[in-house]
């Protein structure tokens, strides 16, 4: 019986022990002494703090002030003994000692560490990290935004030219600034005067994951951009299988999202919109008839399927229609519009090892039509595009990215213009162009990331592109430097020469085969204090432009326009008192350019000297959020009409134009409050309601002029926004696993 | 009738321990550094010690210099974090944490790619959640996140009182309007208490948290549980 409990007793000894003996060393036969001590140095001091332990036993002490340190094992010291220090900011040391002596030295290396440089000179993020500035809730509860654009319109930079959609980026036209979403390149094509402002292409930002807007200082691997690249991601998988509906008082839509296994993922949108009820609700000042409307689809799949690698496919569809009483001095007309846009891109992008691959296909589409009186214009624009890149790590200080893209373009014009920009009547003398053209570009870069101090980020690349559309190859070299000499301070820094395919619109009014690309060289140099949440950033830049080209008021194409443009931005963001959030930018700019008209110099029709918008915006943890957004911006310039002789063959006044955009509009206010709340509901269901008032001063802005039938004296046009009552509701069921 | 039973008693508790102790040292080379860690942590919090969860932080750091990506240490490294944190959200210096939030994550995410334990999951949706509790901006990308999380942990342990327990902090931070509230948080953690009594971690397993819930469900009901907490 006793020798049996004695087996059972060594036994559970040898059971219990077995637990722990895989953790130990073959070699760890104990031996005295129960104390080591030893001193870390470094660079030849004394370092403290860092942590020295035994590998086998993880026995171990912080070195202290002297940098000496003592380790107490509980009986006897496992020989070998085998050390490890690990500091941070230092190479870690693991030696193995197999005789003791009195006092160990071990010598720590610093390691270089790479500090992370994250800003880089004219790049402004709005990712769902919230590391730079906009997050895609606060695009859509930025006070009179709700769209990508609208939101993108308060960072630094962008200029408040009117109330449209257009992105004029640092001295530069909105058709300037290209969009891409998961880099594919969609259209905004250049438009004729609009009654309207200018209306680019938007998107909801909820069908983003994040928003980049490079105002200037792009890298090599941005192509047939000239002044600024809105950069899109689509959603990532979708957290939960969901079901959402929304109305609102302009627009109604639904949508679904599935989170399947394997990696994959679906979702689809569908809304329609109609500004009718708005109108009643808040006025017309505009005399939109009929007002604008239209209906957006988007799908979108993700496959992820490893860790580091996913494939996307995003579609997206738009339509949009709208009519507008234009009083113009020959005789009042509307002006009709109708778009169309898509875009269906499919995209892979995955890290294997060094090699960090990104290859897109797309296709992208802008049909239109646009007539006001004589003027009758429709276009179809067709965009097939390929890219593929991959970067290559060939250590953390030095990483080559190389690719190359295809871009086959179609473009079909057909357009009557008015002889003379004063007689735009119906019926007036009118001419007609018509253009039916294809041209591929082709594009290929190489770009070297490199450290070459622990401080400090250099990006050096270069670009060529050639287009069937443009007279000769182009080659972009740009490069852009960041220095973090003392935390939280940036340096930046930036120059670069950037190209753009001029609009194939402009062969069909030029009658010509092709005409050179425009060309912008651009200089930027910035500093920014603080990171994250509280920050503020200066930049300022210099662009000169080349090889423009712009419409006459008789829309006679004039090429080889030249230009220039300067001008700083601040950008500051800071926690406000009693939990506000604060953000204010100021941009300041001159831009000139030579007028088609004149062939002189002068500002350009988007000249802005100074854009401010300041918002304020809190949330509570009951789900509220308040914001409040106040915008300044100088007057827009218009050129003035100095007399008027009358036409007896047209029976209309023609005017004679004074110094080209010599006077400018009164100065731009407006301020727009936005309110929500979020909550969850019964069921797995979630609600947003959300309200806006826009302009809820009702302050009178003026969108420009127009004059009386004989031009003696100028008629104030008013900008579309009067004060405006908006709200609306989603609500998201969605389906946890 | 003790005597008759004693010997088949004995061979179960030896039959046991060999298992366990095979279990747990056939998961794991680090199974000795990740139970020191356990009792360690569970100490620290037991006793509300911050220098003691520093000491298994510190414990787990080194154990991960010998077992690198271990799936065990990383865990209760997360664990452990999630536990810094909530001492410096109590201590009102919430702003502060981020930095150790991502650290956390990022050791539960790395050990979820290998083990399989609901409370990782769980204890990823409530670091989640405290990032919305510092800046509610981050609901609308996080909040889905942490549902789905929470989800996740729920259905791969429907009655696992630590994925409850946290689900009920989680609620108890969480506005009623957003689906959260007293009333929610004291239906999850009387639920984990029940929970506790049919509680069986296997080797090297969480088991902290008993003391916690009931603690939690008296502290409810002394507080006049049911309001909403906005």
């Amino acid at each position: 019986m006793v020798s049996g409990r004695l087996l059972l007793s060594l036994c559970v000894f040898a059971v219990v022990h077995s637990a722990a003996a895989p953790a130990q060393s073959a070699d760890s036969s104990r031996t005295k002494p129960a104390i080591v001590r030893g001193v870390v140095i470094a660079r030849d001091a004394p370092l403290a703090g860092a942590d020295v332990f035994d590998r086998t036993t993880l026995s171990g002490a912080a070195s202290a002030a002297d940098g000496r340190f003592v380790i107490t094992f509980g009986d006897s010291v496992p020989t070998p003994l085998r050390l490890s220090a690990r500091h941070i900011g230092y190479k870690p040391v693991d030696t193995t000692i197999t005789s003791l002596a009195d006092s160990i030295v071990l010598n720590m290396d610093p390691l270089t560490a790479l500090a992370s440089v994250t800003i880089l000179a004219g790049r402004f993020t709005a990712d769902a990290q919230r590391t730079a500035t906009l997050s895609p809730m606060e695009v859509m509860t930025t006070p009179g935004g709700g769209d990508v654009n609208s939101a993108v319109k308060t960072l630094p930079g962008v200029a408040n030219v009117d109330e449209g959609t257009g992105l004029f980026v640092r001295g530069g036209d909105f058709t300037e600034t290209r969009t891409f979403i998961e880099g594919a390149p969609t259209f905004t094509a250049y438009q004729f005067a609009e009654p309207t402002g200018s209306a680019a292409g938007t998107i909801n930002p909820f069908l983003t994951s994040s928003i980049a807007l490079s105002s200037g200082g792009f890298g090599a691997n941005w192509g047939n951009a000239l002044s600024g690249v809105l950069d899109l991601q689509s959603q990532a998988r979708p957290q939960s299988t969901s079901a959402s509906v929304n109305a609102t008082l302009l627009s109604v839509g639904a949508g679904t999202a599935l989170r399947l296994p394997h990696g994959l993922g679906a979702s689809a949108t569908a809304g329609a919109s109609d500004l009718s009820l708005l109108f009643d609700v808040n006025g017309n000042p505009r005399r939109y008839r009929p007002p604008p409307h239209g209906n957006t689809l988007s799908a979108q799949s993700v496959w992820e399927y490893s860790s580091t690698g996913r494939v996307k496919l995003f579609a997206l569809r738009q339509q949009t229609a709208m009519g507008i009483l234009v009083e113009d001095p020959a005789a009042a007309s509307t002006y009709t519009s109708r778009r169309r846009s898509d875009v269906l891109v499919m995209s892979l992008r995955d890290t294997l090892g060094r090699w960090r691959p990104f290859v897109n296909v797309s296709t992208s589409g802008l049909a239109r039509g646009d007539s006001d009186g004589a003027l009758d214009e429709r276009s179809q624009l067709r965009s097939w595009q390929a890219h593929a890149e991959t970067g290559y790590a060939w250590s953390p200080r030095f990483i080559a990215t190389g690719g190359v893209e295809a871009e086959h373009v179609h473009a079909a014009y057909d357009t009557r213009f008015p002889v003379k920009g004063y007689d735009p009547v119906a019926g007036a003398a009118s001419s007609a162009t018509a253009l039916d053209r294809s041209g591929v570009r082709e594009g290929a870069f190489v770009q070297f990331d490199t450290r070459p101090l622990a401080s400090a980020e250099l990006i050096a690349g270069v670009r060529s592109d050639r287009s069937e559309f443009a007279t000769a190859r182009t080659v972009d070299p740009r490069i852009s430097a960041a220095w973090v000499p003392v935390v939280p301070l940036t340096l930046t820094a930036s120059w670069g020469i950037y190209h753009q395919v001029v609009d194939p619109a402009f062969l069909d009014v030029a009658g010509s085969a092709t005409l050179p690309a425009l060309h912008a060289e651009m200089t930027i140099v910035g500093a920014q204090v603080g990171d994250a949440g509280r920050f503020a950033r200066v930049e300022a830049w210099r662009k000169r432009y080349e090889d423009l080209v712009a419409l006459t008021r008789d829309y006679a194409a004039v090429g080889g326009l030249s230009g220039h443009a300067s001008g700083a931005d601040l950008f500051v963001r800071s926690p406000g008192p009693a939990g506000t959030r604060l953000r204010l930018t100021w941009s300041a700019a001159r831009s000139r350019r030579v007028d088609p008209n004149t062939g002189q110099e002068s500002p350009a029709p988007f000249d802005i000297t100074n854009s401010v918008t300041g918002v304020i915006e809190r949330d509570w943890d009951s789900g509220w959020h308040v914001g409040v957004a106040q915008r300044f911006a100088t007057g827009k310039p218009f050129t003035d009409v100095a007399s008027a002789t009358y036409d007896s063959t047209r029976g209309v006044f023609a005017p004679t134009f004074g110094p080209s955009n010599a006077d400018r509009l009164p100065d731009y206010r407006r301020a727009d409050i936005a309110v929500s709340r979020a909550m969850a509901l019964s069921g797995s269901r979630f609600l947003v309601v959300f309200g806006a008032i826009q302009n809820p001063l009702n302050t009178v802005n003026l969108f420009g002029y127009t004059w009386t039938r004989d031009y003696t004296a100028r008629v104030p046009v008013r900008s579309a926004v009067n004060r405006t009552l908006f709200i609306g509701a989603n609500l998201v069921r969605s389906r946890n696993p | 009738m003790i005597n008759r039973l004693r010997r088949p008693l004995t061979a179960v508790t030896l039959a046991t321990l060999f298992l366990a102790g095979h279990s747990a040292a056939a998961q794991t080379p680090a199974a000795r550094f990740v139970d020191s860690a356990r009792v360690t942590i569970d100490r620290a919090v037991s006793d509300m010690d911050p220098t003691g969860l520093d000491g298994a932080i510190t414990l787990l750091d080194r154990a991960l210099v010998v077992f690198p990506d271990d799936a065990y240490l990383l865990h209760y490294r997360g664990y452990a974090r999630y536990w810094q944190v909530v001492g410096t959200f109590m201590a009102g210096k919430k702003e502060t944490t981020p930095p150790t939030i991502q650290l956390a994550l990022a050791d539960l995410r790395k050990s979820a790619e290998r083990l399989s334990w609901p409370e990782t999951l769980q204890l990823e949706a409530s670091l989640n959640g405290m990032l919305i509790a510092i800046d509610p901006g981050n609901g609308p990308t996080l909040g889905p996140l942490t549902g789905r999380l929470s989800g996740e942990a729920t259905k791969m342990a429907p009655n696992n009182p630590r994925v409850l327990l946290l689900q009920a902090w989680l609620a108890e931070g969480t506005p009623a309007s957003m689906g959260g509230g007293a009333a929610r948080a004291k239906e999850l953690a009387v639920k984990a208490v029940a929970a506790f009594a049919d509680d069986h971690p296997g080797p090297l397993a969480p088991t902290w948290g008993k003391e916690l819930a009931e603690s939690l469900v008296k502290r409810l009901a002394s507080s006049g549980s049911g309001m909403p907490n906005d």
